[in-house]
């Protein structure tokens, strides 16, 4: 599991890949955290090279989503793999998450 | 895919040995050729099942047995995972999903939840002292959307 940070303007671009499972879901929770506790209230994670995501993962998603609101802030989704479109449709939150094909149209997202 | 490969292997409930379950179960999927889809949907499932089994039935205890048989055989994967811990009473009401999950502060039933819609079959037997969670899934050769119910 890797997470790579980047900024564009005030957007944090978070790009995670491989697994994100119960070993590693408190660790990026950490780290995502630390990024809104500094300011950040827009964020878009990319999640073009995640393989794999399992409840431990979207619990940390909602999470973050919970924090960022609570701030006004912003929580952008792009670029999800069809397996893990697959899962967030399991749980019902396809139509709750904002999920956006490429990362243009996600940094589009905070323009609107 | 006729083969019939099967693996053995005994963790202790420390979250960390996932890695070790994953690794088996990997290799034994690659070496019947399965594609990524299936491969991934197992391993997620596994991860639900582990969780559960340390955090749950061994409340985070780091000494428990968990013994876990696998195989593959006729395109069909199935994982048993067999400990001593509590019995496992599964959440009476389904999980809350979508929205509401947002507003709740836990996720109770979700990961269940998510086993039971990434493979086909998954059965739970409390044997005298002993949980006996199975899991299986069927492999086949097409992207399959919706798993036969059983």
């Amino acid at each position: 599991m890797n997470l790579k940070v980047s900024d564009h303007k005030d957007i944090k671009i978070v790009y995670l890949s491989g697994r994100l499972d119960v070993t590693l879901s408190s660790e990026v929770e950490a780290e995502l955290e630390k990024l809104i506790e500094a300011g950040t209230s827009k964020m878009i994670l990319d999640l073009q090279q995640l393989d794999c995501l399992s409840s431990s993962g979207i619990r940390v998603f909602i999470a973050i989503s919970r924090k960022l609101n609570q701030n006004r802030g912003k929580l952008v989704f792009c670029q999800m793999t069809p397996q893990i479109k697959k899962l967030i449709k399991i749980v019902e939150l396809d139509d709750v998450f904002e999920i956006h094909n490429s990362l243009y149209e996600a940094f589009n997202a905070f323009d609107a | 895919m006729r083969q019939h490969k099967q693996a053995r292997l005994d963790v202790k409930s420390k979250i960390e040995n996932i890695s070790i379950i994953n690794d088996r179960v990997m290799g034994l999927l690659d070496e019947a050729g399965v594609a990524s889809e299936w491969k991934y949907d197992i391993l997620t499932a596994i991860d639900e099942a582990f969780s559960n089994i340390v955090f749950h039935g061994y409340k985070g205890r780091e000494d428990g047995l968990i013994e876990i048989s696998i195989t593959m055989e006729n395109n069909v994967f199935q994982i048993t995972f067999t400990d001593g811990a509590e019995s496992f009473s599964p959440p009476a009401c389904n999980p809350v999903l979508g929205r509401a999950l947002l507003d709740k502060k836990n996720c109770l039933g979700v990961g269940i939840y998510i086993m039971q819609q990434l493979m086909d079959k998954v059965t739970y037997e409390r044997i005298g002292q002993t949980n006996h969670l199975t899991l299986i899934k069927r492999i086949t050769g097409e992207v399959q959307h919706e798993p036969e119910s059983e």
